[in-house]
């Protein structure tokens, strides 16, 4: 999604930058650095029937806006959405055929309609985040999609795999468990 | 090369919001002194000091950034501007000091021309430049403290309406709006000429005019908008009726409102007079002309409609502008009821 920085600007221009690039897209994130910019704007969604969703992170504040029409999309990137966990290098307990159906349930996830907002790989699964092959392409084509893919740093030191991260960022046990917390449902293979 | 001045948020669009302001000022412990008329306590536009019995001192300042890229221009508004409070009072301006911000690495004649701009103001209104105070800073702010005098019988307070009075307004709205569009270039030049001249037109004409009558309120409308000085005139002892086809404002200004040249404090004024006002339809072009910020805007009186003919006479005589924009009713649910 195409984000305007507003921050340190005065209104109107929050305001008018946004109306200008929405000539162009349909769907755009403004940070601001007030509330009354995040008024401002959220007065612009209503008179122009867009559909707008606000939020803040502490210091700033954001606005997605989206002409009429694409607000399911919206829920799904910026809503919690679904979180799929791997701790495993394999899906079941025989090896063998556990490999297998990993690759293709990472497959598989690749074809959904609704992609996963994000991924959390833990214990054995940080194998998967750190070996070339058929899984690491697909995990690097959800990346592309937006999928959030995050590899506990814990583990990638116990297998002394950290140099080797093809995917995604390393993370910790708090902002594992926050990402938990928060998730609309955790899909565990 | 003409000297020019940078604009970010002037005027008094640059003001701090009318909540977050009494929020601060109520916790300040003032020393207590009877003479005082009109202080903080009031939402008036100049303090007032009784020093025998038919005089008072009127005090008041008012500076900001600039609004406006020619600095004698803006030294005029800024005249303009900070005359009006004491008018607005009811009072005589008779001397003022210079209040100065300015970069040390600019063009030293930029600042003679802003404070030249001030002067001739002064002048118009036959007060004396008796001082002031300058230091190094950023960007530039330019204002001045006006004293004045008044005889406390006289005292033309913002909250003295009376059920049945007429409000007049002598400029019209739109000024925060038009610079806006001005600083994103999107403003005609005839506009902004007509802008430019009500913003430098000295509320003494307007204020010689109503002196003759009794004046039950008087404000002048600067950085909180129409509604809000309206509001604080309502004093919450009676409800204001707004006529939307009288309000009056610069022709462009529902454009401006279409392409969102909508101020922060367009947004404060709206936030303050939250479930405060009734409009009888939804109208957002004017909702915003009415909460727009205006710099050395008009003077709004609340009049005997006894009265009105002849006001509306002597403005016309006098070659001035004078619109009546709605009456004062009884309290009713809402302070305000745009219809």
């Amino acid at each position: 999604m195409e984000i305007l920085d507003a921050r340190g600007l005065e209104c109107p221009l929050p305001v008018v930058k946004t109306k200008e690039l929405l000539k162009e897209i349909d769907k755009i994130k403004v940070l601001v650095d007030n509330e009354i910019a995040i008024e401002n704007l959220t007065k612009f969604a209503g008179v122009r029937h867009y559909q707008i969703v606000t939020g803040d992170d502490g210091d700033d504040f954001y606005a997605i806006i989206a002409k009429e029409g694409i607000d399911e999309e919206l829920d799904f990137n910026e809503k919690s959405g679904d979180v799929v966990v791997v701790s495993s290098k394999t899906m079941g307990s025989n090896e063998e055929l556990g490999a297998i159906l990993m690759k293709s349930f990472i497959f598989a996830l690749t074809k959904q309609d609704q992609l996963p907002k994000e991924m959390i790989f833990y214990n054995e699964g940080v194998f998967l985040t750190t070996s070339e092959g058929d899984i690491l392409n697909d995990l690097k084509y959800l990346e592309s999609q937006g999928v959030d893919i995050v590899s506990c740093g814990t583990c990638l030191d116990f297998f002394k795999r950290k140099e080797l991260l093809q995917v995604g960022t390393v993370t910790n046990m708090y902002d594992i468990v926050e990402r938990m917390e928060k998730a609309e449902k955790v899909i565990k293979p | 090369m003409k000297e020019k001045l940078y604009c970010k948020s002037g005027g008094c669009s640059a003001k701090l919001g009318a909540k977050k302001l009494s929020h601060i000022l109520e916790k300040i412990d003032k020393y207590p002194n009877p003479n005082l008329l009109v202080g903080f306590d009031s939402h008036d536009d100049a303090s007032v000091y009784q020093i025998n019995e038919h005089q008072a001192i009127v005090s008041t300042l008012d500076f900001f950034p600039p609004m406006v890229e020619d600095p004698y221009l803006f030294g005029q508004i800024a005249a303009t501007n900070a005359l009006s409070d004491v008018y607005a009072m009811g009072g005589t301006p008779l001397t003022a000091l210079n209040i100065v911000c300015f970069n040390d690495q600019d063009d030293l004649n930029i600042l003679g021309k802003i404070i030249e701009g001030g002067n001739d103001k002064l002048k118009e209104a036959k007060v004396v430049l008796s001082g002031g105070h300058s230091i190094k800073d950023e960007s530039t702010k330019y204002g001045l403290s006006v004293t004045g005098i008044v005889d406390p019988s006289k005292m033309i307070q913002n909250n003295g309406v009376q059920i049945g009075d007429t409000l007049i307004l002598t400029k019209k709205l739109g000024v925060g709006l038009t610079l806006n569009a001005y600083r994103l270039n999107d403003a005609r030049q005839e506009i902004l000429e007509e802008v430019f001249k009500s913003m430098t037109t000295l509320n003494k004409y307007a204020f010689d005019v109503l002196n003759k009558y009794t004046i039950h309120a008087l404000t002048d409308v600067t950085g909180f908008g129409l509604l809000v000085h309206l509001d604080e005139m309502l004093d919450k002892k009676a409800t204001a009726l707004l006529d939307k086809e009288s309000i009056p404002y610069f022709k462009d200004c529902p454009y401006y409102v279409d392409e969102f040249y909508l101020s922060g404090g367009a947004q404060h004024n709206r936030n303050a007079m939250k479930n405060k006002v009734c409009f009888d339809e939804e109208n957002f072009v004017l909702e915003e002309i009415l909460y727009d910020p205006q710099t050395s805007g008009g003077l709004l009186a609340s009049v005997a409609s006894d009265d009105l003919e002849n006001i509306l006479n002597d403005f016309k005589q006098a070659g001035l502008a004078c619109y009546v924009i709605g009456k004062i009713i009884d309290k009713d649910q809402f302070d305000i009821y745009v219809r």
